[in-house]
């Protein structure tokens, strides 16, 4: 390839041509090209497994290319022997998904992880000028936090500024970086997204160059200047702010328009309550009510903190309900836990996949089955071919795409992992299910996938709360909305409410609160 | 439909029972070691192992729950002194001090599973401080001397007897492997325990009741400890004060390389098993060539961390190769792998 094919221009950051990585007989990446320029936020868009972490993996030196080259500052050099020395050299910065914050260490602690101290002599820590360069660090990225403040009392959007600011604090004001940012919003309500884009934007036109990988499809149109979207390993090309839509974004990331979703019908509840809880009272909860009928859908929206994922536990008996009532079925469950709701029907899908929602290490039938193996009890042993059978049945019927049954979770991608956890839930019938961000850092089929999943489990009888920050979700899902707001049940939404009209809702609520 | 295993997981599975193979056959034939192959010295070795291997797997069961228990070696050591003291110093009956050392392990194991499930205190903390009081109560009452008068003598019988050819203290150790086997893989409670293992919160969210299962497996680790405890009064024919901590960490070590065979990945009785015996015939076989006897430490002490080290290692092949072969299965068009699994599906109902 001919150093003539990259355009030379002041406005190009970085460019990657020819692009290639195969693991086993899986090509990664094929022939990848990517131009960056300075100044924009450049989105990165596909679906688990397109090859967006590996094309990262690969700037950042900690994976080697089979092919490509990667031309910055006029320099032209082969991805094949790139190095996280040489990547950092050419402006390369990255923030990872879990943002690699340490709650328990202060903000300067954390600002200095990874050799990044003022040092003086033997290593030493020099104190004094260190604590000024934090002072003017912090100045600089408009952290107002205490330097001496651990991490953890510090709000998500700080944290992530934070992880923005150890990354670039070594690109003094006359130079420019190129940052890329996995998912940084994955963990943040609406508001707090959008306080972050915000910040994103600042340090793009102060003319760093940001590469956001988002799974969030309104927050690329809103925040990126162009979107380059990758398909299985291939470029599926890049679109400018101007032209891009809905539809063209889906499509870069798909190849194909939406699937037609089955919009929720409306049905006419009857009086009974499957659960009943009154008056719930305990961490920032202060009192909030929901019930919901056999069928019904049920939406909890609220900014975080509002107590969403905390009323789900509480049903579910792993947090304690220190005042209120619950019910289920009719009946009073006076100290529930989790144990016996599992009994009465309830199933609990977590928010995080790895810290509850999957058994690590285990094969897709131990994860299906997990709590459930009572039912493949014969008596006097394990029925495990009984078990792989249903198991096998189940892969379909969930749409989790693996070779089969004894394919370790690990190997599948996000989307089909979450498709596992959900699968466990519905697969014991349950009379009651609570959701969790269930479509939370997924691609856009598996959460097409998802919501089809959950308005079946609906349609057959199974009553249904679901916590999302992702409105949109709620509109096509729920049948009602209950705003949360500082723990209370404020405000209660009609079917079909939009996802802006949600959004108000909550912001109104909260800003009342506030008062 | 069964997939023909992929050699490199047989190798995983068996390469430790081939190792096991090679070297009796290698000791077999080294003319240095003509004692090796006698039936004395298998007997020996089946004999030796019995008490370690019921340890062994007292071990695994709390591990299959992820905790580690470091007292059962040192309960063992108060079952025996406990045993055998309360028949020479107090006169009971042989049945009753056999309860009795029983039991006592059964009440530790309880005091450990409340520490670490209840109290949230790490288990290898919590189990090495139960350890030390163990220790403590052994010197108490022995006064550190070893009890060797007023032991039944029908226990001193079952230490030395054989039946069917095969030690009688063989024949405990089988038992427990067999019923350990049963409760970890063939009921839904062991499957439960592997749940917690893999990640107690997610198991607590299936409906697990994760502390109470956690307590249980402490107390069925600390009961079969206890008994084992009896075994060695029968073997040493004495209760000896110092010997417990002793199983402390060739059990650990066999549970752990254990792991590396016949399931690996998972803390399993006949990996385990396996363990015990590669251990035992490597050192059994060293000794008898002229090793000196610092052997058996080096020996298990290289065993521990080769056996973590390799189960590290093969967790991550694992997960790369199932990658693997999901993704060679799902390329070409996943609409091959579909319909095949639909067919599968329904015409088995």
């Amino acid at each position: 390839m001919s150093e003539k094919s990259v355009v030379e221009s002041p406005r190009i950051a970085i460019a990657v041509r020819g692009l290639s990585k195969t693991y086993g007989s899986t090509k990664a990446l094929d022939d990848v090209a990517l131009d960056l320029r300075w100044g924009e936020v450049h989105a990165l868009v596909g679906g688990n497994g397109s090859g967006k972490s590996t094309l990262i993996k690969i700037l950042a030196g900690v994976v080697s290319a089979d092919a490509g080259e990667l031309t910055s500052a006029g320099e032209t050099s082969e991805l094949a022997h790139h190095t996280p020395v040489e990547s950092s050299r050419a402006g390369l910065r990255f923030v990872h998904q879990d943002m690699a914050i340490l709650p328990l260490l202060t903000v300067t602690e954390n600002l200095g992880l990874g050799g990044r101290f003022v040092t003086g002599r033997f290593g030493r820590i020099r104190g004094r000028s260190n604590r000024a360069h934090v002072q003017k660090t912090l100045a600089r990225f408009n952290l107002q936090v205490d330097p001496g403040a651990r991490a953890a009392t510090l709000a998500t959007p700080q944290k992530a500024l934070l992880a923005i600011a150890r990354a670039l604090q070594d690109i003094d004001e006359t130079k420019r970086a190129i940052l890329f940012l996995d998912e940084p919003t994955a963990a943040l309500p609406a508001e707090e997204a959008a306080e972050l884009l915000r910040s994103l934007r600042e340090l793009a036109d102060a003319g760093h160059c940001i590469v956001l990988v988002s799974h969030r499809l309104d927050e690329v149109r809103a925040a990126a200047d162009r979107v380059t979207g990758l398909r299985d390993g291939r470029n599926a090309g890049t679109i400018d702010a101007q032209d891009l839509t809905e539809t063209n974004l889906v499509e870069l990331i798909l190849g194909t328009e939406m699937p037609e979703m089955s919009a929720i019908e409306t049905v006419a509840f009857g009086d009974d309550y499957v659960v009943d809880v009154r008056g719930a009272v305990g961490g920032p909860l202060r009192g909030a009510t929901v019930r919901v009928r056999p069928g019904e859908i049920v939406g909890l929206a609220g900014l975080l903190g509002s107590g969403r994922t905390e009323l789900l536990e509480m049903i579910f008996g792993v947090r304690k309900l220190e005042s209120g009532e619950l019910h289920f079925a009719g009946q009073r469950v006076s100290s529930p836990n989790a144990s016996t709701m599992s009994k009465l029907g309830v199933a609990f899908l977590p928010e995080d996949r790895a810290g509850g929602g999957v058994f690590p290490g285990h094969s897709i039938a131990t994860n299906m089955t997990a709590g459930q193996n009572r039912k493949y009890f014969t008596g006097t042993r394990m029925s495990h071919s009984r078990l792989m059978k249903d198991v096998k049945e189940d892969i379909v019927r969930y749409r989790v795409k693996a070779s089969g049954p004894s394919a370790l979770i690990e190997s599948l991608s996000g989307g089909n992992q979450q498709k596992t956890a959900l699968g466990r839930c519905l697969r014991t019938a349950p009379r009651l299910l609570l959701l969790d961000e269930p479509a939370q850092g997924i691609d856009v089929g598996a959460r097409e996938t998802v919501m089809t999943l959950i308005l079946e489990a609906a349609k057959s009888g199974t009553a249904v709360i679901v916590a999302s920050s992702e409105f949109e979700e709620l509109t096509r899902l729920c049948h009602r909305i209950i705003v949360l707001s500082n723990g209370r049940d404020v405000d209660e939404l009609a079917q079909g409410t939009g996802g802006h009209q949600i959004l108000e809702a909550v912001l109104s609520q909260n800003k009342r609160a506030k008062q | 439909m069964k997939r023909f295993p992929h050699p490199t997981e047989l190798l995983e599975r068996f390469g430790l029972v081939g190792l096991l193979v090679i070297l009796i056959i290698f000791f077999s034939l080294n003319p240095a070691t003509p004692q090796f192959a006698t039936v004395l010295n298998f007997t020996n070795i089946l004999s030796n192992e019995s008490v370690l291997g019921i340890l062994v797997i007292a071990t695994v069961i709390p591990l299959v729950a992820n905790e580690i228990d470091l007292s059962l070696g040192p309960i063992a050591g108060l079952g025996s002194i406990l045993c055998s003291g309360l028949m020479s110093k107090s006169g009971w009956p042989l049945w009753a001090a056999v309860v009795a050392a029983i039991v006592a392990g059964l009440l530790i194991g309880c005091v450990n599973g409340l520490l670490v499930a209840r109290f949230k205190i790490n288990s290898i903390i919590a189990t090495l401080g139960t350890s030390s009081i163990i220790a403590a109560l052994v010197l108490a009452y022995s006064n550190g001397l070893s009890i060797v008068t007023g032991i039944s003598p029908a226990l001193i019988d079952l230490g030395s007897g054989d039946w069917l050819g095969l030690p009688k203290t063989f024949w405990f150790f089988a038992a427990v492997a067999i019923i350990a086997y049963y409760f970890l893989e063939q009921l839904p409670r062991g499957k439960d325990l592997r749940a917690i293992g893999a990640s107690p919160t997610a198991a607590k969210l299936v409906g697990i009741n994760v502390s109470r299962l956690t307590i249980q497996s402490f107390i069925v680790a600390g009961t079969i400890a206890g008994g084992a405890g009896v075994l060695l009064v029968a073997i040493q024919g004495a209760g000896n004060p110092q010997i417990g901590a002793n199983y402390t960490l060739p059990a650990i070590a066999a549970a752990f390389l254990g792991a590396t065979a016949i399931q690996p990945g998972r803390y399993n009785v006949w990996g385990s098993i396996t363990a015990v015996f590669f251990l035992a015939v490597s050192i059994n076989g060293l000794t008898l060539w002229g090793a000196p006897p610092w052997v058996n430490d080096a020996f298990n002490g290289v065993a521990l961390i080769v056996g973590v080290g390799l189960a590290v290692y093969a967790g991550k092949i694992r997960i790369t190769r199932s990658a693997r072969s999901d993704k060679e299965e799902q390329t070409p068009p996943p609409t091959v792998t579909e319909p095949e699994l639909v067919s599968a599906a329904t015409s088995k109902q």
